[in-house]
């Protein structure tokens, strides 16, 4: 028996999931005002999701290992995630038929190679297949993939109960739930059909919590197993299996209560897939040599690694893929649907790309363990600003340009990624001079405009400062104040507070200020 | 913008809840109920009064229902069947699969025993409920780009939410019934802290406190307890669901905990095709239930039998639910009829019942005969028992929420008109939120903010925050849009802080929030920079010995001027460095801003490295520190103190040769021909020293302020010395 060292207890991983907020699809989680994050299902397995991430000035989409029709959890939501400026691509699950296309083809079939920059740049400009948004989703959620699926239930079922009829028993490793209670339920349907009387055992130690845990989150299902809900029939089919004693469900393999129901030929559905752990290997170890067994295994499992420890295996072997991801065929017909600026892509899955079907944004691509700069899109923040408060504003016409300005005071709150400028509970005193001013004093007209406002005043002294351009001038104010310009600068020199208002007054009104 | 509600139903009464909200451009219909003591057109709400023409798909944006009790969804397969309604409709997964239950439940009741012609049929049910959307809660639709709606745990029955709508800016919560208690099988409501402009809340229990629930729970099991101990039969009248599945589940664990073997039994099969809902739902009732259901579902009760109808005078104490749960006809009245003669039976009442049935007789004392019709009469000899837990809040409840929501407006619905006069009272005087309760078919408005969708530059903020961290004596921010900063930030808005920046709009652009620099950089314009200044004489005296100060400027360094026969004190000393330094760096007096000014450049004893670089001397500061900066500190730090004791600051920044308050600088000015000095008069040098100072105009204010202090105060500078030893080493660190 191999040897396992386990790195954390079952009191870890309560500690762990303490820890965890658990969300709803479409629930939104905000992380400290700023993060607003939100899941939408992916189709893959029951509560399987993509995130949706907006902050200020960022907002990405995670989307992993999606499934457009899922015979079990909700529909790949993928409506949901549209807008979003980035996307990060990481369903990997196409990976491996790249490799048998590419190597089949001879790597010659994308013309984006490995020496490309990094960087495809999108080009709207450019024509490219055009799409309907509703051709496109038309191809996205065609029933080939469910139908497909399906088939491949149906010829395992079938293979399952002929193996059975000849008398062998047939091993299902639990892998994916969803894969594991469909083959449950057809497998049943068809031996009704059949009128054949096989056992069927679930041998886990959380098979009983996981099964009344399935028949309770008709939230969390596909439409089809939803409209059970709404006629009052439970969700999945194993309640009324066990209630028929037809599917017996045991914690552990070696139990007097499963010896008493045990019966050959039988179907056991039970851990682990790698075969190495748990009731798998001893069942294994019991129906390797015997040729009219079953055993069926997911395809990503090597079978000849799996049952190499027996030396001597009759045993059948039925290898089977299911829909585990996004289609190769559909993956940029879905971003483009989606509409970001720019898709942050694997590495791995360059041969995918080619520049014509990339052409409505850019792609970046990023590979394992290094890290990837993402440019910014957004240069300003998104904000909000009260009426209440933009009524107080004075907003003044600039004449030069087609451009309002208004001098702003507000209380600035940070709220669920969003800045929101709203009327301070004390009314706010806009400054009634112009604070900037901006543009060239000349000195002559200031003159003239502070004795057009009845002071007296006078040309000091002209000097001209080291700086060549600039001159230097200096103004005598009545008795008490001096104003010193360059036509960049402007100094004004008196103890009198009004005297000093006074001549920034006549001086915002030669030059353009706020 | 304001939002209007208009009222259709349970305006100052209980049924028929039906309130019309129009918010942002959207309208959201929510609840659709019917009344149960009305027969006649009362029955439902007066939807003609949502549109004229009858075309209400153009009229509604959508339904949202709260939960399946009929009061709340009684009218909906009218509405839509009936009345045409096409549009979107939403409500939770337990209430579209309940829903359903309860409307043909009430629909054979009305035609089959009232003989009534029927409103709607079971088609029309079935019909209306395909066009429902379930949702869950918390889960943030969004039914259409503008609008989205939110549903949160309602307590009260399974599947009861609370409705969050908003629509652009404004916000509002419909409540539905709701329970801020949990009960045996649902958990207390739960909502998060929302903005709200509205919230509209039942008020059934608008001025009852309850006590304890366990405690009337105990005394219902005790009487029930009691009569089958006698031999007696339990009738427990009550609706299909919700009360049906709560009073079960209370049984149930009591018989276990006790017991029992006395068999309970459901009369109809629609309660037992309920609990198969009720256990596909469990994540919905209470933590405690869905906790144990892994093992077990609560709602397989032990103790539950088949019923036969030949069992209702089978010998033997036994308990029995029937339906309607008023007694108002149908199985309950039947078995009522028989069951009711002996004193050794017991009947539960729910605690309302509407007036007419035989409940409601039941519960107006205590009657010994009920007649029925000319023809039939019932001698009554049977215990009775009334229930009075409700699944309702009651007013603390009301105030909890309302408290903890702090809407800013509230308008109650769903209670009666006297109760909720006394309420809005309460809500207007201690909560200060102005309320509203408009009968059938009035309309409210209340008033609700709106904002403008602007962008918001970098520069603004990082000014904003900046200015803000200083405030706070903070490290000026490092402002990137990592998180980081703004796990910062976000703790900072959490105060009162106003920003300052320029709103520009542009002809075809969303406007922006802009710093001066951003809008300098728009125009692509310089600023043009406006300085104040002022050299002020500053009261100079010494108060042990009196003080050539004046003339320190033009005497000869203080290394030649050591042939006075008597060592001078320490104070003169001091000042004679002082002197000594400012002669050195004589630049050092101009405005820092501003211009090398004339008075500066004409100094004969320039120090060597020529004026261009002058003004760079002052980046060279340990070196001065070492020889002259102390006591030159001195000086300005006995300025700086005159300021903190008569002007609330408390973060004066002194350098070695000048001290700041935000933009406002001073420094000593021993230049006599300093461009910035207004002669006024003859100035007495014997006892003025001069700070040339300069501020920007922002500033002013304060500065005018600064300087009225130098003109009253005398410094001392006999003080020097005693300040000297605590501050040297602080000074040296600048
Ligand atoms: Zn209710
Ligand atoms: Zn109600």
């Amino acid at each position: 028996m191999p040897y396992f060292i386990f790195y954390v207890s079952a009191a870890d991983v309560n500690g762990c999931m303490e820890k965890v907020q658990p969300l709803k699809y479409a629930e939104e989680a905000c992380y400290n005002s700023t993060l607003v994050l939100k899941a939408f299902s992916s189709g893959l397995e029951i509560g399987s999701c993509n995130w949706k991430i907006n902050a200020p000035r960022r907002n990405f989409v995670y989307l992993s290992s999606s499934i457009f029709e899922s015979a079990q959890a909700i529909d790949f939501d993928y409506r949901s995630l549209q807008g979003a400026d980035i996307i990060l691509f990481s369903d990997m699950s196409t990976i491996n038929n790249i490799e048998e296309d590419f190597n089949h083809i001879g790597g010659s079939q994308s013309d984006v190679n490995k020496d490309d920059k990094d960087l495809i740049l999108g080009d709207a400009s450019i024509p490219r297949p055009v799409f309907a948004e509703d051709d496109t989703s038309e191809l996205l959620m065609d029933k080939c993939e469910i139908l497909e699926e399906n088939d491949k239930m149906s010829f395992i079922t079938s293979y399952i109960i002929d193996s059975v009829r000849e008398g062998g028993s047939v091993l299902i490793p639990i892998g994916r739930l969803g894969v594991a209670l469909q083959l449950l339920e057809q497998i049943s349907d068809l031996l009704k059909s059949l009128s054949m009387e096989v056992p069927i055992f679930i041998i886990s130690t959380t098979a009983e919590q996981t099964l009344a845990f399935t028949n309770a989150i008709p939230e969390w299902l596909c439409k089809r197993r939803q409209e059970k809900l709404f006629c009052g029939e439970p969700l999945f089919g194993h309640a009324e299996l066990m209630k028929e004693k037809k599917l017996h469900v045991f914690p552990l393999l070696y139990s007097s209560d499963l010896l008493l129901k045990w019966q050959e030929p039988c179907i056991v559905f039970t851990l682990h897939w790698t075969l190495r752990l748990g009731p798998a290997s001893h069942l294994l170890s019991r129906w390797h040599a015997v040729s009219s067994c079953l055993l069926i295994l997911e395809q990503g499992i090597d079978a000849e690694m799996a049952l190499s420890p027996f030396k001597s295996k009759s045993m059948k072997v039925l290898q089977c893929s299911f829909l585990s991801g996004i289609q190769s065929h559909k993956i940029f017909p879905l971003l483009s649907i989606l509409r970001p600026k720019l898709v942050l892509f694997p590495d791995d899955l360059r041969p995918l790309c080619t520049s014509q079907n990339s052409s409505s944004f850019s792609l970046l691509f990023y590979s394992v363990n290094s890290t990837l700069r993402v440019p910014s899109l957004q240069d300003e923040f998104e904000g909000r600003l009260m009426t209440d408060l933009a009524f107080q504003l004075q907003p003044r016409r600039l004449f030069s340009k087609e451009i309002a300005i208004a001098r702003l005071r507000g209380k600035l709150v940070l709220s669920k990624g969003k800045y929101l400028l709203l009327s301070p509970k004390k009314p706010i005193n806009l400054p009634s001079l112009r604070m900037l001013l901006w543009g060239s004093v000349d000195a002559a007209r200031l003159l003239v405009a502070l004795k057009e406002k009845g002071i007296d005043c006078s040309i000091e002294n002209e000097n001209t400062v080291l700086d060549k351009d600039t001159k230097s001038l200096r103004i005598k104010v009545s008795e008490t104040a001096t104003v010193e310009t360059n036509g960049t600068e402007t100094t004004i020199c008196t103890e009198n507070g009004t005297m000093a208002a006074l001549i920034h007054e006549t001086m915002s009104s030669i030059c353009e200020g706020i | 913008m304001a939002i209007e509600c208009l009222v259709l139903g349970a305006g100052q009464e209980v049924g028929k809840s039906c309130v019309v909200v129009s918010i942002g451009g959207r309208r959201i219909m929510f609840d659709c109920g019917m009344h149960m003591g009305y027969l006649d057109n009362r029955r439902y709400p007066d939807f003609s009064r949502i549109s004229e023409s009858g075309d209400f798909n153009a009229a509604l944006t959508c339904i949202v229902i709260t939960h399946f009790h009929l009061d709340h969804v009684g009218a909906l397969p009218y509405f839509t069947e009936i009345c045409g309604y096409n549009g979107p409709i939403y409500m939770t997964y337990p209430t579209k699969a309940l829903a359903p239950l309860m409307l043909e439940d009430y629909r054979k009741v009305m035609v089959e025993r009232r003989g009534e012609e029927e409103q709607f049929s079971f088609d029309h049910i079935v019909d209306c409920m395909k066009k429902v959307t379930a949702i869950d809660l918390k889960q943030v639709i969004q039914v259409d780009k503008d609008l989205s709606i939110c549903a949160y745990y309602a307590g009260h029955v399974l599947g009861a939410a609370m409705i969050y709508a908003k629509v652009g800016d404004n916000a509002m919560v419909y409540t539905g019934d709701y329970n801020m208690t949990p009960d045996r099988h649902l958990g207390a409501a739960q909502i998060d802290r929302l903005e709200l402009d509205l919230l509209i809340t039942e008020s059934t229990y608008a001025t009852t406190i309850r006590d304890s629930k366990y405690a009337r729970e105990r005394e219902f099991l005790k009487a029930v307890h009691k009569c089958v101990d006698a031999g007696g039969k339990v009738l427990i009248p009550t609706f299909a669901l919700g009360r049906a599945q709560e009073l079960c589940l209370l049984l149930d664990d009591y018989w276990e905990r006790m017991n029992l073997k006395v068999p309970i039994y459901f009369s109809a099969g629609l309660t037992i095709q309920a609990n198969m809902y009720y256990k596909m739902l469990i994540g919905w009732t209470s933590q405690k239930i869905k906790e144990a259901y892994g093992t077990r579902n609560a709602f397989d009760f032990k103790h539950v039998c088949s019923f036969d109808r030949s069992l209702v005078n089978a010998p033997g104490p036994c308990i029995l639910f029937a339906t309607p749960g008023m007694i108002s006809g149908g199985f309950s009245l039947e078995v009522f009829k028989q069951w009711a003669p002996s004193e050794k039976n017991l009947v539960t009442l729910p605690g309302y019942c509407v007036a007419g049935t035989v409940g409601h007789k039941l519960m107006s004392g205590k009657p010994t005969r009920i007649d029925l019709d000319k023809d039939t009469c019932i001698d009554v000899r049977c215990q009775i028992h009334q229930m009075s837990f409700s699944p309702h809040t009651d007013a603390k409840g009301i105030m909890d929420l309302l408290s903890f929501l702090s809407p800013k407006h509230v308008i109650l619905v769903h209670g009666e008109k006297p109760k909720m006069a006394i309420l809005k009272g309460r809500i207007e005087s201690e909560l200060g939120i102005p309320c509203f309760y408009p009968a059938n078919n009035e309309a409210v408005s209340v008033p609700a903010g709106q904002t403008i969708r602007v962008d918001v530059t970098k520069s603004f903020l990082r000014n904003h925050f900046n200015r803000n961290f200083n405030l706070s004596k903070h490290e000026p921010l490092c402002f990137s849009d990592t998180i980081i900063n703004h796990e910062e930030i976000s703790e900072i808005c959490s105060n009162e802080r106003i920003a300052e920046g320029i709103l520009l709009m542009e002809k075809n652009k969303i406007a922006k929030i802009v710093s001066e620099n951003d809008l300098l950089h728009k125009l692509d314009a310089k600023e043009h920079t406006v300085q104040l200044a002022f050299c002020c004489p500053v009261k100079v005296k010494n108060s042990q010995q009196s003080l050539d100060f004046s003339t320190g400027g033009t005497k000869p360094l203080p290394g030649e001027s050591n042939s006075e026969p008597n060592p001078p004190h320490q104070p003169e000393k001091l000042l004679r460095a002082v002197s000594g330094f400012v002669q050195r760096q004589i630049q050092t007096c101009h405005v820092t801003r501003g211009p090398v000014h004339p008075g500066d450049l004409m100094r004969p004893d320039s120090p060597p490295d020529g004026p261009d670089t002058a003004p760079n001397n002052l980046s060279q500061p340990s070196e001065m520190n070492a020889s002259f900066g102390t006591p030159f500190c001195s000086l300005l730090e006995l300025l700086s103190r005159e300021f903190e004791s008569k002007i609330d600051c408390c973060n004066i920044q002194k350098t070695f040769d000048h001290l700041q308050l935000k933009s406002f600088q001073a420094r000593i000015c021993l230049n006599d021909l300093c461009s910035y000095r207004i002669q006024q008069g003859q100035s007495d040098c014997k006892t003025e020293t001069f700070f040339c100072c300069s501020w920007s105009l922002s500033d002013d204010i304060l500065a005018r302020k600064l300087l009225g202090i130098m003109r009253e105060v005398e410094l001392d500078i006999s003080n020097i010395a005693f300040l000297l030893p605590e501050h040297a080493s602080e000074h040296m660190e600048m």
